[in-house]
Order: structure tokens, then sequence, then C-alpha cells
């Protein structure tokens, strides 16, 4: 199953991606690799740091769009890019989502890097269960 | 080039009118919900060009409240996230009321087959109401005057619900299936779904009509037949009269008229009313009058009805009536006020005799229900039934001696006795429309005892009834009822709250019943089924009877239960038929969806939208007193120096490095901060729009987050379309000599800086906070928008007020951001001209931002308003007589900075006094783009760029080359043709072009 794609022909001046997964953690993990990636060529990313977020929301929707945004804001706030995430979430009220993140402070030497995501938008923002599995759509403002 | 607009499309749009060669309006109609119409700004190829998104985001901020004049969109608009990249738009700020205004089932999130009612006595349910079927309104209960009224639609979304949903049941048997958040008005005000409980009263109204359905656009009076109509009357065309009405008839947009004809509705219930209480006469065959009868309050109904053909009523008559008439009982004397309208206007009363009405006295002439009301859809024929029977038949009463049941509902006609047929047939034809829209009724009867000797002939009498079995009266009072009689419809809508709660209480005893006597069988001892059952609607007294009654018959209400009067007494609220109804029980059912919303009958607001003002991003211009003989020698030094010096891309961290109180200072005071500890001069502050800070920035409404993510990027340029510019003036690029000079341009090859960034993450973030802050803001608001991008507050509110001010933060360490880097730059410059930066010349031109809301003063139609406006993706353009300029540009026009690509260059444009009434001061802001930034690296590779350009003498250095590709030149619009546009419609002087030499980009 691919784990995602980036879409043209939604958004002229930014992103965007369709990432998929067999359940919805593996969907999480998927969007949050299409949203790095569009920051960093991961060849050229160290796995040296570890981070842990740790997120609520009252359903799904909200949870995924609020961990992109930490992402997002963990990469302005720390300096921090990850290539790989495992993702855990509890499906009480709340939902709450565990996920370490696995990565390297940004370096402009080493590292290959591309562009700077200014925010997640909810442009199109769609989160859904198929038969298939889970199916997310996310456009970033560049 | 390739590009994402379906070409043609803007042209395809029905109804774009254009305003002058180079201005496009989309009208109002285009979409349901506009406020004001939109405008674009492009000459016809850039207009092909433009995507369908930018459209639709252009309208939808059309359809937000508080609007003025209109949506605007620049040359280089493009596709953004709620708003049109290259948007404008002004809002009044004065505060207004935000009045929900809605029923007791307004309509906020509801499920998707929740019926609604609409205009002229029809619905439609939510989901259908979404698709486009013209300007049909919405009713709304008026809070003050406690009527049914008629609004237009200003929004409507729908939204995924993936939980839940309330079902309410209340005692008459509605049900409402809506989201815990939808609003029920309730004897306390309106409370939210899942703060209700058993037993509260919300408030209803039981009439549901019609469903609309599209009406054709058949004809059905059109000039020939007015002609014909004349002719019949003998009227010949003395006087051009002929030709006269029909020209007036043209003129109020009349004739023709179609089915689909907006006047249509009304004239179906005037017609249904003459054929009651009104005549149409004719005086010596020449000057024709329309006569209506009845209470004043009810002609007051009929007199705006008239008016709103354009054809005013001056008042209405009263007047003494006395009135003889011979019954079997014998001679009936009596005397009362009438009140009437009598119209003089032989065109109105030709239009209907043409539509099929009799004129004169209506019991000596022949008629039917004209045939094309006999065909036309449901909802119209109940137009014309409801207000024939607001004037003729009975109002819903309940008996004397069982104040519990209703009469029959009944209408009588009289007719002259040799017309007896007609009369049949005719009321065979109102039968007929009545069991098409589910009502049935007894066939026509004579009745003995009616009969007048009169002037001209005897008279008989006819009546036909509707049955009072409690279905056939709920689908009369429910779907037909009565216009043009406001006593009658209040009754109905009781009756039919009467009824249902009647039919609940006696499903209740039948079950009752039908329990007790079950258990009877099962030998339970009857003490004991009375004791388990006994509730106040089935007392002990029933059951035992249930028992011991042989035959299971229908229960018969208890006499305990109150009468139609008192319930109608008790539970009415006003005079227009609502009434508050008990709620029996609230569920919570699952449920996975769509779930809708309207906005209706919202008063004048102001509004930030947030997501015009996120990123707080402008331009900078510095001029130096260098040409290229002298830099391009160093132009690789300079660049790769600022490339070291001022940082760019990903995770860049700020040359400038402060802690949170210094940060929160630059948040209050911009660039006087910089300008205090040393990044700048004195004099960069008038050169800055707003002189580098807006006021009223409040540290306390920025999040800790925002904070965070800002604090390590003061001093960085950012990615994507964010750069630092070194540019030259080439031979014969200037365009206004006289202006230039008077702005630092002193000729050819001149170099000067251009910086583009904003407020990076910082700017950001307070975005993404408060759009997750106004979802809720709108909900308590009653706001709803066409896009979740859209997200907005009234600008009064606390929720307004808390983002304008983070806002302005955000906009602040934008200017102080710019003003740090040109302090890098100086120094850069500086050092390896090995002179100070006051010698090179190195003044700022000016400062703008091109993401931001404003409040400004501006004039609407003659009248100075105070407006919030939004530039997304735009500039302002000040011209000379604007107080707001340092004096220097009193004198050219505020400087307007328009960046291009790398490849096509940049422009230095001034203001004019014209752009304030084209587009409140604004213009476009750069060349905008026309290919995704996938599209682009597909088709660009970054290295390869760089070594073209360099062969053209630009030099560039990039943090991300994939970045570089994205912004290659053909990715964009030619700029010089949206620089022209702006130029041509007047609002913005090109001045001077500018070509880059080198480029610094993250």
């Amino acid at each position: 199953m691919k784990k995602y794609a980036y879409l043209e022909g939604i958004v002229t001046a930014d992103a965007a991606f369709d990432a998929f997964g067999k359940t919805a953690e593996k969907l999480f993990e998927n969007a949050a690799l299409a949203t790095s990636e569009i920051m960093v060529d991961f060849k050229t990313l160290k796995t040296k740091i570890t981070k842990k977020i740790v997120l609520t929301a009252e359903n799904n929707e909200q949870l995924l769009f609020k961990f992109l945004d930490q992402i997002v804001f963990l990469k302005d706030s720390e300096q921090l890019l990850f290539k790989k995430f495992k993702v855990k979430i509890a499906q009480d009220k709340p939902c709450t989502l565990e996920a370490d993140c696995i990565g390297d402070k940004i370096s402009q030497e080493t590292q290959k890097l591309r562009n700077d995501i200014k925010a997640v938008t909810y442009h199109n923002f769609k989160l859904e269960q198929t038969k298939q599995g889970w199916k997310a759509r996310v456009v970033l403002d560049i | 080039m390739e590009s994402t607009s379906s070409a043609g499309y803007i042209s395809m749009i029905k109804n774009i009118k254009q305003i002058s060669d180079v201005v496009w309006e989309i009208p109002k109609t285009f979409k349901q919900g506009m406020q004001v119409p939109a405008r674009i700004y492009a000459t016809e190829n850039i207009l092909k060009q433009m995507e369908d998104t930018v459209v639709e985001q252009l309208t939808n901020v059309a359809c937000l409240p508080g609007i003025q004049k209109h949506a605007l969109c620049m040359p280089d608009g493009h596709s953004g996230y709620g708003f049109p990249i290259g948007g404008v738009a002004a809002f009044d700020t004065e505060t207004g009321v935000i009045s929900p205004g809605g029923i007791g089932f307004d309509i906020n999130c509801t499920h998707p087959d929740t019926r609604v009612s609409l205009q002229y006595g029809t619905w439609l349910t939510m989901k259908e109401l979404e698709s486009r079927w013209g300007n049909i309104e919405i009713n709304f209960f008026n809070l003050s005057n406690k009527f049914k009224q008629e609004t237009k639609i200003l929004c409507q979304m729908s939204r995924q619900e993936k939980e839940f949903l309330y079902a309410i049941k209340t005692e008459t048997g509605r049900e409402l299936k809506v989201t815990a958040d939808h609003p029920l008005l309730t004897k306390k005000g309106y409370v939210n779904a899942e703060d209700l409980e058993k037993n509260t009263f919300v408030l209803l109204h039981s009439f549901e009509g019609i469903k609309y359905e599209r009406p054709s656009s058949e004809i059905v009076v059109d000039k020939n037949i007015i002609e014909q109509t004349l002719n019949k009357l003998g009227k010949n065309n003395a006087g051009n009269s002929v030709k006269q009405i029909i020209n007036f008839l043209k003129k109020k947009n009349i004739l023709e008229l179609r089915q689909d004809s907006p006047q249509l509705p009304i004239l179906l219930k005037l017609a249904g009313f003459i054929l009651g209480d009104g005549v149409i006469t004719f005086v010596n065959n020449k000057v024709g009058f329309c006569h209506f009868y009845g209470k004043e309050e009810d002609l007051k109904e009929i007199k705006s009805d008239i008016e709103k053909l354009g054809i005013s009523i001056s008042k209405i008559n009263k007047r003494m009536r006395h009135h003889s008439i011979q019954t079997k009982y014998g001679i009936s004397d009596f005397k009362f006020e009438e009140c009437s309208i009598i119209k003089k206007s032989t065109a109105l009363a030709v239009l209907f005799v043409a539509l099929g009405l009799p004129y004169g006295r209506k019991t000596e002439k022949s008629y039917r229900v004209p045939a094309w009301i006999m065909k036309a859809p449901n909802w119209l024929k109940r137009l014309f039934l409801a207000s024939f029977f607001g004037a003729e038949l009975s109002k819903p009463s309940t008996k004397k001696n069982n104040q519990f049941t209703f009469y029959d509902l009944q209408l009588n006609m009289n007719k002259s006795k040799l017309l007896e047929q007609n009369a049949f047939d005719f009321l065979n034809d109102i039968r007929l429309l009545l069991s098409e829209l589910g009502v049935e009724s007894r066939y026509p009867v004579l009745v003995k005892g009616n009969n007048y000797v009169g002037k001209i002939s005897d008279t008989i009498g006819l009546r036909i009834t509707i049955s009072s079995s409690c279905s056939n009266m709920l689908n009369f009072l429910e779907h037909v009822s009565y216009e043009y009689n406001q006593q009658k419809r209040k009754l109905a809508s009781l009756a039919s709250a009467y009824l249902r709660l009647k039919k609940s209480i006696i499903e209740h005893r039948l079950e009752v019943r039908k329990k007790a006597k079950e258990l009877y069988d099962l030998c339970v001892e009857p003490g004991e089924i009375a004791r388990r059952f006994e509730t106040q609607l089935a007392d002990k007294q029933f059951i035992l009877h249930s028992i011991y009654d042989r035959q299971i018959t229908i229960p018969r209400i208890s006499y305990k239960f109150i009468t139609f009067e008192d319930y109608a007494q008790k539970n009415s609220s006003g005079s227009d038929g609502f009434f508050w109804d008990k709620i029996k029980t609230i569920e919570i059912i699952q449920y996975d969806g769509l779930v809708y919303d309207v906005t209706i009958d919202n008063e004048h607001h102001n509004f930030i939208a947030n997501s015009i003002v996120t990123h707080n991003c402008g331009m900078r211009l510095l001029k130096t007193d260098l040409t290229t003989k002298e830099v391009q020698p160093k132009l690789k030094e300079i660049v790769d120096l600022l490339f070291k010096t001022v940082p760019a891309g990903v995770g860049a961290k700020g040359f400038v490095q402060i802690k949170k109180p210094q940060f929160q200072e630059i948040m209050t005071t911009g660039v006087k901060w910089c300008t205090e500890n040393d990044y700048g001069w004195k004099e960069d502050l008038d050169r800055i729009e707003e002189n580098g800070c807006i006021n009223g920035a409040d540290v306390t409404k920025v999040s800790q987050k925002a904070i965070d993510r800002g604090i390590n990027q003061l001093g960085t340029l950012g990615s994507g379309n964010h750069y630092l510019e070194i540019q030259m003036i080439k031979a014969g690029q200037i365009f206004d000599n006289q202006i230039a000079k008077k702005l630092g341009i002193f000729g050819n090859n001149q170099v000067l800086i251009m910086v583009h960034c904003g407020s990076r993450g910082f700017g950001h973030q307070i975005g993404s906070d408060y759009l997750q802050m106004f979802e809720p803001a709108m909900k308590k608001y009653g706001i709803t928008v066409k896009d979740r991008e859209l997200a907005c507050a009234p600008f009064n509110s606390k929720e307004g007020q808390d983002y304008y001010q983070a806002m302005a933060c955000a906009a602040n360490m934008a200017f102080a951001n710019r003003q740090v880097i040109i302090h890098r730059i100086r120094e850069a410059f500086s050092k390896i001209f090995a002179q100070d930066p006051e010698k090179l010349g190195m003044q700022i031109i000016y400062d703008v931002a091109h993401n931001i809301a404003k409040v400004e003063t501006h004039k609407i139609d003659g009248k100075k308003q105070d407006l919030v406006v939004h530039r997304k993706g735009s500039t302002r353009c000040f011209g000379p007589s604007r107080k707001e300029l340092p004096k220097i540009f009193r004198e050219t026009g505020q400087p307007v900075i328009v960046g291009g690509s790398m490849e096509t260059g940049s422009y230095l444009c001034v203001g004019t006094d014209k752009a304030e009434e084209e587009t409140f001061g604004s213009t476009m802001h750069g060349s905008g783009r026309t290919m995704s930034r996938t599209q682009a690296t597909k088709q660009f590779r970054g290295e390869k760029l760089q070594k073209d350009l360099a062969t053209k003498g630009i030099y560039i250095r990039a943090v991300s080359m994939s970045g570089l590709a994205e912004e290659a030149g053909s990715a964009y619009k030619d700029i010089n043709e949206v620089v022209d546009t702006m130029d041509k419609a007047g609002v913005s002087k090109k001045i001077v072009a500018l070509t880059p030499i080198g480029n610094v980009k993250g």
C-alpha cells in the first residue's frame, strides 16, 4: 500500500498530499512523513534525536490536524525535523495521541532542505475511513 | 505554459459584466448569499487564465456579513485559503448586534432531511436547499413582533458530523434531529440541544406548506393575450390605451408573465382573494378598478404585496356599511365597518381578467378556476387556494357541545340560479385542487335557506365542506391553510397542534386499553393492572372501563382534557400562529453523515476574516547611490556575504538573539525597537507603512506557542517565494522621471535592493491559533461561512478584537524583521564598499505590508466610513491626498513595491487618489503563480536554473534547490501585464521597472 502521494492541481502556491494507512495510526505516521519530506530530503537527515509528542483532541480529524501542526511547530521552535514516526492512538474520549518522532536538528550545511512549511490548512482537509483503510488529504501553506 | 485554470471558465460565467477595459464584475446573483458583487481587475488574457477557485473563493468572500461595495481581486490573483491571494475586502467597523432572529427550530446544524420553511408556503429539505434554485427566501421568527417573516439566506455550509445527533420529540409529535450545539428557542431564550430537558417548552409553528418545485418558464400571459382580453372587453385603442396598458405592464416587468416570474406567486394570491372578497370592475368600459374587502390587518398584507408588483396603493379605506339580506328567517339588517382597497388601474384589472378572473358581479358571471392554475406546480396551486379560503372558508372552531372536536370547514358560495351548473363546476375545480394537495372534501350541495332575492336574479347557495376527521384536517391545516387572513392562519396553526396533541393522547389511551385487556386475559387482577398503567391521561376508571368493555373501541378524549380554546390561549405566542410545545423525549442517536448550516437574517456586521490576515508579509525597497558599474564586479561577493549573514530557509535561526521581554517589546513597538537598538536609522520610520508599528498590539493575545515558534526567527528571510534581491534599472525602464526622482531614483543602472518576507512562523502560528478559536466563536455568534478557512468573528467582539491585537503583534514583528534584515544588508554593502551605508545612499524607499487588515477611513457613496480593509496578497496604494502619508509622499503618492519573479523582474509604482474609489486604495503585490510547485519542480531543475540565470548575469544563492525550481519565472504570470492592468485602471501608476541581478533565497 502506498504511503502517500503529492497532489498536483489542487493548489498552485503550496503543497498537498493524500496519505494512506491500513490503520489510523499508520495513516498518521504516513501523513507525518509526507509533511516532513516536503521540508527535507530524508537521505540527508540522520536519526539522532527522539522527541515524544502527546496530544488530545475531540476526534481523529482534529487529532491529525494538531499532530501535523505540532510537527511544523517543532521545526521552528526547536529546529527539529523527523523522518520516522511511531504513533499510538487511544480512542476513548477525548482521543489521545502519543507519537515518537525520530530525526535530527536542522543543519543547512549537511542536509538537503526543501520547502519551509508555514502552516497546515483546513483547505480540503479530510480524514476518512474506507473499506481499504484510512485516507487523509492535507494542504500545506508553503 | 500549463496552468490549472479551465480555459475560458470565467468568460463562461453568466452575466459577467465588463465595467471597463480592465475591470470585470460578477453580479450578486452568481451565488446565493452574496452581499455585494465581486470585481476582478485583469486584462481579458489574464481573466481567461484565472483559476476557477479564484472566482469560487472571491464570491465566498462576497457572502461575508458587513462587506462593503465589492469583493475585489487584483490581476495577480490566484487560489488561496478561503480568500484568494490578491484579494481585497472592506468591512464596516461599527458594531452590529448579531441577532440570530431564527425560528424555534432555527437552522444551524441539522439533519439533511430536515424540512426548511420557505417563502410562499413552500419547503425543501436542508439537503435540497443546498443546490442553487433561485432567490426564494426563507422564513424566520421575528422575536420582536412574533410574526413569521421572510428573508434572504446568507450562507450555507455542510459538514461531516461523525458522532451523534440529538433527536428531539415534542408533545405534538414534531421531531427534530440536530447537533448538540444547535440552539432552539425556549421560553428562557435560545438553548443548545444538548442542554435541553424534557418538558422544556420550545417554539413551533405548525404550517408546513408544499414542497417547492421549480416552476416552468411557460408563458401565462403575453402581449397577445392582453390584446385579446382588451378586445373582448370591447376596449378600442382610443388614445393608444392598448399600447399604454401593455407598456405599463412591461415596465413593471410583469409582461411577459411566466410560470417562474417572481410576480406570479403574488398575482396568484391576489387572484384567489378576488374570487372571494374582491371584485374587478370597469367603469364606462374604460377605466378598470380592483376592489379588495376585508379586515384592516389583512388588507395591509394585500397592500404590501401589490406594492411588491411595483403598483402603489395610497390607502386603506374605511366606511360604515349597511346590508340587508333576505334569508329564510326574514330580512336581516346589519351594519359594520368595512375596510377596502380600491385600486384604479386598468392595466391591473385587465391583467387579472387576462389571467382568467371574471369582472363585475361574480354571482352573475360564469367562470371556472383558470386552466393555467389547474396545471401549475402544487405550491402555486396552494397559494391560490389558500387566499381564496382566507376569504371564503370558515375558520377552525370547536363545537359548542363538544369543545374538543372541530366543526367541518365550510365554504359557501352564492350564484345566480341560472348559473347553477357553473357553480358546481367551479366548486369541483376547487375540490380537485384540494385533493391534489391531499385534502378531501365533500361534493357540493345546495344549501336551502341561503337563497337571496336580488335585484338582478335569484341566487342559490352552494356549499362544500372539508371533513374534520383528524388526518384530513391536519393535511389541510398544515399544507394548505389560509392566506390574507391572520386570524384564520393563527387558528389553523393552533388547531393543528391541538389535533396532534389529541391524537397522541388518544393513541396513548388506545395503547393502554389494549395492554390492559391483554393482561386481563392473562388473568391479572384488574386492580393490579390499573395500578401499573395508570397515568394522568388514562386513569384508573378508564382502565377498568377498558377491561370490562367487551369491544376494543377507540377511546375518546378524556373530559379532563384541555379545550381547544384554552389550549390556544395558554400556548399561543403572538398572533401569527406560533406556539409553545413541550419536549417529550430527547434521545442521542448515532449519526455519521452530513449536517447542514444556514445563516439567515444577519444585520450589518464587521469582521476580520482570519485567513485573510495571517502571514503579515510585505516588501521593502532600499535604494543605493551605486550603479551596476560599481556593483557588478563585486556581485558574487555581495550575494555570498548576504547568503551567509541573512539566514534563510527551513530551520534558519535569526541573527538577532532576543528573550521574551524584548520580543514582547518588538511586538508592541515594531521598528522603533530596532532603531533604539542600533538596527536602523531614525529616518527609516517615515519610510515604512504605519511608521513600522501598528497601534493596538497586545502581547497578552499572543500564545506562548506563537512566541516559541517566532522568538528565534528575528532576522530570517524564510523560504518559498520570499527573497532578498539586488536589482538594477535598465535603460528605458523609468516611466515617470519626475516622480522617480522624488522617490530617490536618479537614473539608469542604479542599484536597489528589495526584501520580501514577513513575520515568519510567529505570524503563522497566530493565524492558526485564531483560526481554531474562531470556530466556536462563529457558532456563538451564529455565523456560518462558505469555507472553513474563512473563519471569522465580528470586529467588535472580544474574539475579533483579540485577534486584531494579536495580528498587530505579528505585523510589528514583520516590520522589525525586514528592518533588521536591511540592517544586515547595509552592513554587508558597507563592508564590501568600505564606506558608511549613509554615504552609499542606502535609504529605504518604502516598506509595505501585503497580507494584513487595516482600519482605514474610506468614502462610500460620498460618505466617510470606518472600515477594516483586508489585503491578502494586495498592497495599499494611497494617493497624494491621503493624510496618513508622510510629507514627501503627499507629492507623489504612496510608493508601491511589486515583487516579480527572478526572471521577469519587479516594479516600483505609486498610489493614486483614484485608487480609493476603485479598490479601497489597494493594488497588486506581485505577479501571482500560474503553475503549481509540483509542476514547477517537474519542469525545472534548480541547479540548471541557477546556471542559466548566471549566464544572463543574475547570480543566485538558494538554500533549497528544489525551492529554487519552484520559483522559476515561467511559473508566474507576466508581471508587466499585471502592473499595466492596474496602471490602466488608474489605481497605481508604474514608475520604474527593476531587473534582478542578484538573489538570496531560502
